[in-house]
């Protein structure tokens, strides 16, 4: 059976209601993690139950993978048990550190661009691997700040993690969008620079303008809708991966009506499939 | 040791030990064997479907009535409801809501609809499709439980009326708290038996009311027929799922805060303390009410963001 493009929602409370009454129009829902790994047995069983009904993925937040510090074993047990009892079709972290010093940062932090987060995310993922038994699918953070003793620019450093770690790559649009413009480059030489095989998720949200007039910055906040650049990213991508993707859109507060965000999500399906007709076309 | 040579008020400990470990195996044999290997997969976004598993049909008919008062198809008019001058059965698509705009075409009180067989051949497809899912009894269930009452009952009344004869041979006829207590384990035998759901149905609503923990959390800010101002979960709908998964209880502060009132004595079944497996009409606890959803900051927990204060997202 071909396995095809999947799209879906992130799994919050609030949109509970919209996003099991509209399961005929959301493929995959994509739940936070780390919000079960202190949770009871009757709520991991409710998250199974949602599993039962749709497709899940789980979402980490708060590993620190891209750290040159080891990923704390623990919290890779809490991700495996979860799995195990979930059985999720995948996994996900950031590309990013979220501790120091035994300091919790609270924030996804992009780490310097280096050679050592590089083997530090490439040594963390196998662990990750080693520990939960399937690799994460990597994504992409957002930052307000070019990381501070960067060697290399980002599309380098993501490649050389994903391809020396065997990972695939969560691609968040919007946080590439969100950083090409505040960083002034290309978001679509970005794309060029993954490999395409490797390219297996997409995270779609929208952000708010900040700053003062002269020295505006893009802040993904999850708390707006999909701009429209983001979706010819995701016809580009849709134009460019060789495997079914998965596209989540992430939406974390000041909710629209559900219909709202599947018109999205409609409007992602209609992005992936001009580019996937794209490259139909330049096959043949 | 030989029980039956204990003297009566040691036999009476002894059977009530007895009698516990018997009814904690009966009870445990059950939950094992009505236990579905795999999660089963309902409609859960059927409101109705949900009220049934929580409460039967009964709160499948609370929950249609204040649906169809909040849709102004029903009026209320003192402690009666009649169909709305305008409304047509042929307006609805749910047989149950078609079925209760019939029978109150006129004027009548509440508690008919309890007593209405026509309402309640609207309910049956819904123990159907739980029947299936193995959430309620069919039965093949009730015949299991049958047996394991049967084998219960033998044990039960096997060890405790040997007693009773041997202390009836011995010319002693003070066995009097004897049989009480051997009908008073009889009578909790039959009720850990036969719950209303499987254990499957249990687990299922506790886990349908983790889910939907957000529609709680923000009953006061919906209105009647209408949704939350954050209008997110299906407009209209959210007071009905608010209804059918926690119960009439959870309406109250919400714009259809009446309907506990309205059915408050037309069932004495009717509880405000309800467990997840009994008839119920109001408002059942949940799991944990603590809302993982975000608010308007850009990160909070529940969120794809990586923790809490912070510029953003990231993520």
């Amino acid at each position: 059976m071909a396995v095809r493009d999947r799209f879906g929602l992130g799994w919050r409370a609030k949109l509970a209601l919209g996003i099991l009454s509209n399961l005929d129009r959301i493929d995959i829902v994509e739940v936070i993690a780390d919000d079960y790994f202190r949770a009871s047995h009757r709520e991991r069983r409710a998250l199974r139950t949602l599993a039962a009904q749709t497709p899940v993925t789980l979402h980490g937040v708060s590993l620190g993978m891209a750290s040159s510090v080891p990923v704390d074993t623990k919290r890779l047990d809490q991700i495996a048990r979860l799995c195990d009892e979930v059985e999720p079709v995948s996994w996900s972290e950031h590309l990013a550190f979220v501790r120091g010093g035994g300091i919790e940062i609270g924030h996804l932090a992009a780490p310097p661009r280096s050679a050592a987060t590089v083997s530090g995310a490439i040594a963390n993922l196998r662990r990750a691997r080693e520990i939960v038994g399937v690799s994460p699918q990597m994504e992409n953070v957002a930052t307000l700040i070019d990381p501070p003793g960067s060697d290399r620019d980002e599309a380098t450093w993501v490649s050389q993690i994903i391809r020396d770690s065997e990972s695939d790559l969560l691609l968040d649009l919007h946080n590439l969008h969100a950083n090409s413009v505040n960083f002034n480059f290309d978001p679509i030489d970005y794309i060029s620079h993954i490999p395409p095989e490797q390219i297996s998720a997409i995270h779609l949200a929208g952000g708010k303008w900040i700053g003062r007039p002269n020295a505006r910055r893009l802040l993904d906040d999850h708390l707006h809708d999909v701009p429209g650049p983001v979706y010819q990213l995701l016809e580009e991508v849709g134009a460019r991966a060789t495997r079914p993707l998965t596209v989540i859109l992430e939406r974390d507060g000041n909710f629209p009506p559900v219909e709202w965000l599947l018109e999205q999500l409609d409007l992602a399906r209609r992005a992936v499939a001009r580019g996937r007709a794209r490259r139909s076309a330049a096959a043949a | 040791m030989n029980p039956f040579d204990l003297t009566g008020p040691q036999f009476l400990l002894f059977y009530i030990i007895f009698a516990g470990l018997v009814l904690s195996g009966l009870a445990f044999w059950r939950r094992r064997a009505e236990l579905s290997p795999s999660t089963p997969r309902i409609d859960l976004s059927d409101p109705y479907l949900i009220a049934f598993l929580r409460g039967g049909e009964k709160e499948v008919l609370r929950v249609a009535t204040v649906t169809l008062i909040d849709r102004g198809l029903l009026v209320r008019d003192g402690p009666q409801i009649k169909r709305a001058e305008d409304a047509s059965p042929d307006s609805v698509r749910r047989p149950i809501e078609r079925a209760l705009l019939n029978k109150y075409a006129r004027a009548g009180k509440v508690s008919w609809m309890f007593e209405d067989d026509g309402l309640s051949k609207a309910c049956e497809q819904y123990a159907v499709t739980l029947q299936r899912a193995r959430l309620i009894p069919d039965d093949y269930v009730y015949r299991a439980r049958l047996v394991r009452l049967i084998i219960a009952t033998f044990l039960l009344t096997g060890v405790g009326f040997t007693k009773v004869m041997i202390a009836i041979e011995a010319g002693r006829t003070n066995v009097g708290f004897l049989i009480v207590l051997i009908i008073a384990s009889l009578v909790i035998a039959a009720a850990v038996s036969f719950p209303r759901l499987t254990e499957s149905g249990r687990e299922m609503i506790e886990d349908v009311q983790s889910l939907y923990r957000g529609l709680r959390n923000r009953a006061s800010s919906m209105n009647a027929g209408g949704a939350s101002p954050t209008n997110a979960g299906g407009a209209g709908v959210e007071p009905m799922m608010l209804a059918a998964v926690f119960g009439m209880g959870a309406l109250a502060g919400s714009g259809s805060s009446y309907a506990e009132g309205l059915f408050r004595g037309h069932d004495k079944r009717r509880s405000n303390s309800c467990a997840t497996d009994g008839d119920c009409g109001s408002s059942c606890s949940s799991s944990s009410s603590s809302s993982c959803s975000a608010s308007s900051s850009s990160c909070s927990s529940g969120s794809s963001c990586g923790g809490g204060g912070c510029g953003g997202c990231g993520g």
